[in-house]
């Protein structure tokens, strides 16, 4: 990613408002577009430089609306940029929170198939994995009831066997252990793991350090749209603990808090 | 342009995922009903026939003619305006999708025009019994309603694209295109045939472009051949309407995702 600046233009608010609104909850910068029409604009990603690499484990770790989901679909092609470039070599799978195209009222099976489609698995394959994903989704029965009737932990356990059930070159996830049990928890790992094996690159989006600390190589913090911080994780995660506890600053802080392995592209400033 | 155009190309051939959402979208409107999607099949074939002998007898029209007329043409126009009406909402019913992967609009538009005409085989059911009512013979034109089908669903994708994408920065452009429908309705020979008209009025119907894409698929269906100017009529409706809907989503294709 190259300079790549993201913008959400909004339709139908009444500017001054919902700026005040936004201003104390949103980490987006708000801007006035110079032209004619005047529309507010959220700028979601800010100048944002990354370079990704075969073998990569990125965690990306920031407060709510830094950008990080946006950052992940960005990626993923949903959203296109409003400035700046990418470049992608390889497939790219999200798993973002919920399977896409998921319907409620298609029995599981029905599901697997549309859910394995949509993510680019071939009927083929779908109709080869079958069995892994009924086994490790441990819905058995269920998956001939139609999906209305799964608790919002038995969709998460469905939704990531379809996605996880596919050989992914660059995997992009994004805060997928909202709900599951303790045990799922750890089944999901041992699955993550041997997806990550098989996959060259992943993104994780997520709050919860211990799981950015057990899955990454690397980290990256972002605040306000920018990427404040980039290194291991280790230092990212105390970095972020240190903010976060620091709630009126959200200036990232100087160098001389972190040792020599992390490096930071750009001090964040705060919410206009 | 060209990214456009591999869009397209990829979104039509995926033909698994749109004919697996629209055949979705089918099962999910009658689920737990008793006859299904004969509902509109149902509902379709009262009004041809009250409306049907209602108005051979007003103007006087042989009803073994008229019916299986109104019957072709209502079928058309019922997929036609149906198409227009939910491609205007389409991306937005398909939002969430839209936001969780990349996906082709152009396939989502496939999805649509395909349970539409989901339906308009559940409505052939009632043409066919109109044409064994009224004796309508089945000739080797009658073959080219496959072509004339196809034709027509190749404009409805586009329309359905364009659309979806107008409707998706200005909502009430919704509006406008069932306004417009409800006019055009009348408008076109579909409740009245062109040789009804007299005088220079007659030409309005040849002016109706809608008229030439219903023609393509009724004529066949009462076994006759559609006239040259039809096919050509439809041929240029073709081609500029899916060079304005490339032009259309070339410019604007990344920007949709943000107007939802």
């Amino acid at each position: 990613m190259s300079h790549v600046i993201t913008e959400f233009p909004i339709y139908g608010s009444q500017p001054s408002f919902r700026n005040a609104l936004f201003g104390r909850f949103v980490g987006g910068e708000f801007r006035r577009q110079s032209d004619a029409r005047k529309r507010v604009v959220v700028r979601a990603l800010d100048d944002v430089s990354l370079t990704v690499k075969h073998g990569d484990l990125i965690g990306v770790i920031g407060h709510n609306g830094a950008g990080k989901s946006t950052l992940l679909r960005v990626l993923a092609g949903i959203y296109e940029p409003s400035a700046g470039s990418i470049s992608i070599e390889g497939h790219v799978s999200p798993l973002f929170n919920v399977s896409p195209g998921l319907d409620m009222d298609d029995t599981g099976y029905e599901n697997i198939i549309t859910c394995g489609l949509l993510l680019g698995m071939s009927r083929d394959e779908i109709d080869r994995k079958l069995p892994e994903i009924e086994a490790f989704s441990e819905l058995s029965g269920y998956l001939a009831l139609p999906a209305r009737t799964y608790s919002t932990g038995m969709l998460v356990r469905l939704g990531f066997s379809i996605a996880t059930a596919i050989d992914p070159e660059i995997l992009l996830l994004d805060e997928w252990l909202g709900a599951g049990d303790a045990r799922f928890a750890r089944q999901a790992a041992k699955r993550v793991e041997s997806l990550i094996e098989r996959s060259s690159i992943m993104m994780l989006a997520s709050h919860s350090a211990e799981l950015i600390e057990q899955m990454c190589n690397r980290a990256v913090l972002l605040d306000h749209g920018r990427i404040a911080a980039d290194g291991a994780p280790k230092d990212i995660l105390a970095l972020y603990n240190r903010i976060t506890r620091d709630e009126k600053s959200t200036v990232a802080p100087s160098v001389q808090d972190l040792d020599g392995s992390a490096t930071i592209a750009a001090a964040s400033t705060t919410a206009a | 342009m060209h990214i456009a155009l591999v869009d397209v190309a990829a979104g039509m051939q995926a033909a698994n995922i749109w004919g697996r959402l629209g055949w979705r979208e089918t099962k999910r409107r009658y689920r737990r009903t008793v006859f299904g999607p004969f509902w509109t099949t149902v509902s379709l074939g009262i009004f041809v026939l009250t409306l049907g002998l209602l108005w051979a007898n007003l103007w006087h029209q042989d009803a073994k003619a008229y019916l299986p007329y109104l019957t072709s043409g209502m079928l058309c126009w019922t997929l036609f305006s149906a198409v227009c009406n939910e491609g205007c909402v389409g991306f937005h019913s398909y939002e969430m999708l839209i936001k969780q992967i990349r996906i082709s609009y152009t396939l989502l538009a496939c999805a649509i025009v395909w349970r539409n005409l989901i339906v308009f085989l559940h409505n052939m059911s009632i043409f066919v019994l109109v044409c064994l009512y009224a004796g309508v013979s089945v000739t080797w034109s009658t073959l080219l309603v496959v072509p004339g089908l196809l034709l027509l669903s190749l404009n409805l994708v586009w329309i359905a694209t364009l659309f979806g994408a107008m409707c998706a920065r200005y909502r009430d452009i919704h509006q406008l295109v069932t306004n417009l429908l409800q006019i055009s309705l009348f408008l076109t020979p579909i409740f009245w045939s062109p040789n009804q008209l007299r005088g220079r009025v007659a030409t309005v119907a040849e002016y109706n472009p809608l008229y030439h894409l219903v023609a393509v698929v009724r004529e066949p269906l009462l076994g006759n051949a559609p006239q040259p100017l039809h096919w050509t009529v439809v041929g240029v409706i073709t081609v500029i309407g899916w060079a304005l809907t490339l032009q259309v989503m070339c410019k604007f294709r990344h920007r949709i995702v943000y107007w939802l």
